[in-house]
C-alpha cells in the first residue's frame, strides 16, 4: 500500500534493485590527449565556472623545455605542500637529476613520478572524468606535454573539525573522542583501538552525482562472511544522486520498509564502534558525517550506554535495569495516568485519588486532552531547545518547562499531577542511550495514550501486544530484532538486563559472532595471591 | 503488501471504534462521587417501614491545581472534608437512589472501607446486605463489615478525631488496632459472608459505637466512633452481643495473632500485675464419644510481665503469674462460649472444626448443630508463658 502510494504522489516507478531509476547517468570514458593544449582546453571546460579551481602553467627545465601544468580545487588541496612537494620539485629539482637520466617529453612522466614528486600517495590516470573526479576530492593532477596519462598526488588540506568529546553520548567514565567529519580521522581513531590486519576497511563509492565514500568495517573472522556480504550488496544497490549523511544511507540500507523502531545504530563513539566490532558487528563510516552505522542492531543495543562497560558490573546492571525501568515508565505513563484516572479508578489508593481530583477539580478538560497537550507542549520545548542555539536553546528549554508548566497549573489548564506525570515521562526518555531508540518511544507513546483514552487498560494491552507482534517480527540485517530474548540465546544474556564481570564475558554475542565464538580463555578471572594460578 | 493492509485496515477499525457512542465507561476523576462508608439503617417513617441508606462522600478541596489565587502556600493536599448524604426507600435500590439525588456525580462503591449496619437492620437480617457485592460491581470484598447498636446514620454522622476522615479512623481500627487490643474481631465483607453461608458456623461481626469525647472541648469533635465489642448472628440476624470480656474471650479462643498487646490483670491481696500477651494460638479437638460429641480447646499464650513496684519477678512469682494467667484466661474463654451458648451461635467455630475433621460425626451432628453445640461439653485447657519480664532492667528501688 505504501509502495502505492510512493509510487503516486513521488514518481517512483521500477523495481527496486533494478537500477531503471532516473538517477543513474551513463557515463562514458574519455581518454585524455597527448597533446597538452588539448587536455587543458577539456579540463577547463569541465570546470567553467568553478572559481575554486586553480590551474598552473608552467615549463620544465629540460632540453627543450616540457611545458605542463597542474590543476587543483584551490579550497581541498594543502598549498603549501603542493608547492613544496610537486612544484618545487618539477621546478628546482629537475636540475639535480643523475647525468644518465635525461629528461624527455618521453620520460618525464616516469621520472617525475619516480625520481620527482615526494609524496606518498600518487597515482596515474589516463581518463578524463577519472582525473576530474579525484581532483574534487581534493586531489591534485599533474598533466605533461605528450604523454596522455595524468599524475594524481594527494595534497589534502581542507579545514576539519578538531575531535571532541560527543555530544549525543556523552559518559563519565571511558574515552571523550568523538568522530568528526572526516572519514580518514575517523578510521584513525578506530584503527587505534583495534590494531589487528584483520580490521578490514573496504571503501564503497555511493551516489551518482556526487562520489561518497562509504567504509565498511569488520573484523575478518569474527563478523559473518553473510552479513558482510549482505552489507555490501544493499550498499552497492543504492542508485541515488548524493548521500549527504549516514542517516541516508540508513534508511536505504534498512531491512523493513516502514516502521517506527531504529533497524540500525548510530553512534558517535569510536570505542563503541570498536567495541561492536569486536562482537561480530559490521561499522559503516559514510565520509563527511561524525554518526556512524552499526549493523546489525537488536533491541537491546539502544538500552546499552558504552559507559556500561567500564563501570563496574554491579552499577552497570543496576543503571541498565534502571534504564529499562526509565524506558518503560517513557512509554507507558501518561497511558497509564490516562488509563488509571478515566478508567480504573479504583487501582489508585484512596488518598491518591482525593489529591488527583483535587488537582483536577478547576481543570476544564478530560484527562486525555490535558496529557496530550501537556505532552505537545513538552514536545514543543525540546524541538524548541534542539533548533535553538546551544546556549539559548537549554536556558528555553528549562525555563520554559518551568514557566509553562507552573503557568498552566496556576491558570487551570492542567492540573499538577499531569505535570509530575509529564516531567516523570521526560527526565525518564532522556535515559534512553540512543536517540532514535527515544525518537520511537515518544512516537509509540503518543499512540499508547490514544489507545488508553478510548480502551483504557485493554488498550494498553492491546498496543503493547502490536508493539510487540511488529517488533518480533522485525530483523536487522537477518538477525532477529529481539534477541537475544526471542529466539532466547541464554549466554548471551550476560550483556543484556545485566552486565556480567568483563572476566565472564567469555563468548561472543552468539547471532552475529559465531564464527569465532570464544571471545578470551575461561580462567581469566581475578586470582587472589597465593591461590592457584600461575602454573595452572 | 496484503499484510500491510491489513494492519492499515486494522488499525482504521480500532480507531474507528473510538467514534462509537455509548459504550464507554470512560469517567473523569472529579466526576466520581467516591463513597468512603455506607450506613444500612431499617427505620419507620409515617408507619411505613423503609431502608435508610446513608453514604460519606469524599469530598475533594477544590482549587488545588487551579484558580492560582486560592493555592494553598504549602502545596500539601489538605485532605478534603467528607460529605454526607442519606435517603430513604421502599426497597434498598430506591434508597440508594435517593442517597444520590443530590449528587450530580457518579456513585462509587471502590473505596467504601466499612459497612456500618444499624441494630434494627441486623436483627431483621442482613442477608439483603450481603447481596451488596452483587449490587455494585465495583464494589470491594475486603470491605469491612460493623454493626452498631443504634442506628447506622448517627455512627456515620461522627467525626474523625485522629485522621482526616472517618473511613481512616475506622478502617486503621479495623485493619489491625481493635483485634491487637482485644477489644473487637475484625471482619471483612467476605468472611462475614462466607460464615452467613457456611453450613456449620454463625457470623459474628465488631460492634461500632459512638462516644462523646471530652478529653478536649476545643477541638469540636462532638461525637467519635470506635470498634468495641461483637456482635453475635444467627443465621442472618443478629442474636445478640458480647460484651468486653466476652469478646476478650472470642478473640482468644479464635485467635491466632502475633503481634497482640492485651493486658490481663492478675490480682492478689493487694498485688495486681499485668500479664501482657503478645502472642497467642488456639486450638479446637472435637472429641467423638457415643453418640455424643464433646469439643476441648487449647488456647497457649506467650507474654510478658512488665517490672511493677509491688512485684519483683523472681522464679515462684512467675510460676504464679504463668497460673494465674491461665486461670484467668480460662475464665474469659468460658464466659465467651456461655454467652454464644446462651444466644445458640456457635461463632467460635467448634461445629465448624467437627466439620472439617470428622465428617462421619457431622453427618449425625449436622440436623441440629446449634442445639448440640449447645448441648456439647467444652473443655478448656490454657497454658500461659511468660517470655521475659519487662523492659525495665532493673527495677527503680521506690522506698517504702
Amino acid at each position: 500500500m505504501f509502495k502505492q502510494l510512493l509510487k503516486k504522489f513521488m514518481g517512483f516507478g521500477g523495481k527496486k534493485g533494478s537500477g531503471q531509476g532516473r538517477a543513474s547517468q551513463p557515463q562514458e570514458k574519455r581518454p585524455l590527449s597527448a597533446n597538452i593544449d588539448k587536455n587543458l582546453q577539456a579540463l577547463r571546460e569541465t570546470f567553467d565556472l568553478c572559481g575554486d579551481v586553480i590551474f598552473r602553467e608552467f615549463k620544465l627545465n629540460a632540453e627543450p623545455p616540457i611545458r605542463a601544468f597542474v590543476t587543483y580545487v584551490g579550497t581541498l588541496c594543502d598549498e603549501e605542500r603542493a608547492g613544496e612537494h610537486v612544484m618545487k620539485a618539477l621546478m628546482h629539482e629537475t636540475t639535480a637529476l643523475p647525468a644518465n637520466v635525461r629528461l624527455t617529453q618521453g620520460s618525464a612522466l616516469e621520472i617525475v613520478q619516480n625520481r620527482l614528486v615526494t609524496l606518498t600517495e600518487l597515482n596515474t590516470s589516463s581518463d578524463l572524468l577519472e582525473v576530474t573526479k579525484h581532483m574534487v576530492n581534493g586531489k591534485l593532477a599533474l598533466v605533461i606535454d605528450g604523454s596522455a596519462t595524468a599524475i594524481i598526488a594527494g595534497v589534502p588540506g581542507w579545514e576539519n573539525r578538531a575531535i571532541e568529546e560527543p555530544d549525543s553520548e556523552p559518559s563519565v567514565r571511558g574515552p571523550r573522542d568523538g568522530f568528526v567529519e572526516n572519514l580518514t580521522t575517523n578510521l584513525a581513531t578506530i584503527r587505534r583501538r583495534v590494531k589487528t590486519s584483520r580490521l578490514k576497511v573496504e571503501n564503497i563509492e555511493v551516489g551518482v552525482l556526487s562520489k561518497q565514500t562509504v567504509s565498511v568495517l569488520y573484523i575478518k573472522g569474527i563478523a559473518s562472511d553473510k552479513i558482510v556480504a549482505e552489507v555490501k550488496e544493499r550498499i552497492k544497490r543504492i542508485k541515488v544522486d548524493n548521500i549527504i549523511d549516514s542517516g541516508l544511507l540508513q534508511e536505504f540500507i534498512m531491512d523493513e520498509e516502514i516502521t517506527v523502531f531504529p533497524l540500525i545504530q548510530t553512534t558517535e563513539r569510536p570505542d563503541k564502534t570498536a567495541a561492536s566490532l569486536l562482537e561480530g558487528r559490521v561499522a559503516l563510516i559514510v565520509d563527511t558525517t561524525p554518526m556512524t552505522l552499526l549493523v546489525p542492531a537488536t533491541f537491546i543495543t539502544f538500552l546499552q550506554a558504552a559507559e556500561d562497560s567500564y563501570n563496574e558490573a554491579f552499577y552497570a546492571t543496576f543503571i541498565r535495569l534502571l534504564r529499562f525501568v526509565a524506558l518503560n515508565i517513557a512509554l507507558l505513563l501518561p497511558a497509564l495516568y490516562i488509563a488509571i484516572t478515566t478508567y480504573h479508578q479504583e487501582m489508585l489508593p484512596a488518598k491518591l485519588l482525593n489529591s488527583i481530583a483535587e488537582a483536577r477539580s478547576g481543570v476544564p478538560f478530560p484527562a486525555f486532552v490535558e496529557a496530550i497537550l501537556m505532552e505537545l507542549t513538552f514536545e514543543l520545548l525540546r524541538e524548541a531547545g534542539t533548533r535553538l542555539p546551544k546556549n539559548v536553546g537549554q536556558a528555553v528549554s528549562t525555563v520554559g518547562g518551568l514557566v509553562i508548566g507552573q503557568a498552566a497549573v496556576q491558570a487551570g489548564v492542567v492540573s499538577s499531577a499531569m505535570v509530575v506525570v509529564v516531567a516523570l515521562t521526560a527526565v525518564a526518555s532522556f535515559t534512553i542511550p540512543n536517540i532514535s531508540a527515544s525518537f520511537s518511544i515518544r512516537i509509540l507513546r503518543f499512540s499508547l495514550m490514544i489507545l488508553a483514552a478510548i480502551m483504557g487498560a485493554p488498550g494498553i494491552m492491546l498496543g503493547l501486544m502490536f508493539i510487540l507482534f511488529h517488533l518480533c517480527g522485525l530483523r536487522s540485517f537477518g538477525v532477529p530484532y529481539l534477541s537475544p530474548f526471542a529466539p532466547l540465546s541464554p549466554s548471551d544474556l550476560k550483556d543484556t538486563f545485566i552486565r556480567v564481570p568483563w572476566w565472564a564475558m567469555i563468548t561472543r554475542p552468539r547471532l552475529f559472532g559465531a564464527k569465532e565464538p570464544v571471545r578470551q580463555e575461561t580462567d581469566n578471572g581475578p586470582v587472589k595471591p597465593g591461590e592457584g594460578g600461575g602454573s595452572s | 503488501m496484503k499484510r500491510t493492509r491489513r494492519v492499515v485496515a486494522g488499525v482504521l477499525i480500532i480507531f474507528s471504534l473510538s467514534f462509537l457512542q455509548g459504550c464507554w465507561s470512560r469517567k473523569e476523576i472529579e466526576d466520581l462521587a467516591v463513597v468512603t462508608m455506607i450506613g444500612l439503617d431499617r427505620i419507620t417513617e409515617q408507619g411505613v417501614d423503609k431502608w435508610r441508606y446513608t453514604a460519606r462522600i469524599m469530598q475533594p478541596k477544590a482549587g488545588q491545581g487551579g484558580q492560582g489565587g486560592n493555592q494553598q502556600s504549602n502545596g500539601a493536599p489538605q485532605g478534603g472534608k467528607e460529605l454526607l448524604l442519606t435517603g430513604t426507600g421502599l426497597t434498598m435500590q430506591e434508597a440508594a437512589r435517593n442517597t444520590g439525588l443530590r449528587s450530580p456525580r457518579y456513585i462509587f462503591m471502590s473505596f467504601v472501607s466499612t459497612i456500618v449496619v444499624g441494630e434494627r437492620a441486623a436483627r431483621e437480617g442482613v442477608s439483603e446486605i450481603a447481596e451488596i457485592r452483587g449490587r455494585y460491581r465495583d464494589f470491594r470484598p475486603r470491605t469491612y463489615i460493623a454493626v452498631t447498636n443504634g442506628e447506622a446514620f448517627d455512627v456515620l454522622q461522627s467525626c474523625p478525631e485522629v485522621s482526616d476522615t472517618l473511613y481512616e479512623e475506622i478502617e486503621g481500627l479495623a485493619d489491625h488496632k481493635a483485634e491487637r487490643i482485644g477489644v473487637a474481631c475484625s471482619m471483612d465483607w467476605n468472611y462475614f459472608v462466607q460464615n452467613l453461608l457456611g453450613p456449620d458456623r454463625d457470623a459474628v461481626a465488631p460492634r461500632i459505637t459512638t462516644v462523646q469525647p471530652k478529653e478536649d472541648p476545643a477541638n469540636g469533635v462532638r461525637q467519635a466512633a470506635f470498634l468495641q465489642g461483637n456482635a453475635v448472628f444467627r443465621g442472618d440476624k443478629l442474636a445478640g452481643w458480647l460484651n468486653e470480656e466476652e469478646t476478650l474471650g472470642y478473640i482468644l479462643a479464635v485467635g491466632d495473632l502475633n503481634n497482640a498487646i492485651i493486658p490481663i490483670t492478675l490480682v492478689e491481696g493487694d498485688k495486681r500485675v499485668a500479664y501482657l500477651v503478645g502472642r497467642f494460638r488456639s486450638t479446637i479437638e472435637p472429641v467423638v464419644g457415643a453418640g455424643k460429641v464433646s469439643f476441648r480447646l487449647k488456647v497457649k499464650t506467650w507474654g510478658e510481665v512488665d517490672e511493677t513496684h509491688n512485684i519483683r519477678v523472681n522464679d515462684d512469682s512467675l510460676q504464679w503469674v504463668e497460673a494465674a494467667a491461665a486461670d484467668k484466661i480460662r475464665g474469659v474463654v468460658l464466659k465467651a462460649i456461655d454467652k454464644t451458648k446462651e444466644l445458640n451461635a456457635d461463632v467460635i467455630g467448634f461445629s465448624q472444626e467437627l466439620h472439617r475433621t470428622n465428617l462421619e460425626a457431622w453427618g449425625d451432628y449436622r440436623p441440629a448443630w446449634r442445639d448440640n453445640f449447645r448441648k456439647a461439653e467444652i473443655e478448656v485447657e490454657v497454658e500461659c508463658k511468660v517470655t521475659r519480664t519487662g523492659r525495665l532492667g532493673k527495677g527503680e528501688a521506690f522506698k517504702d
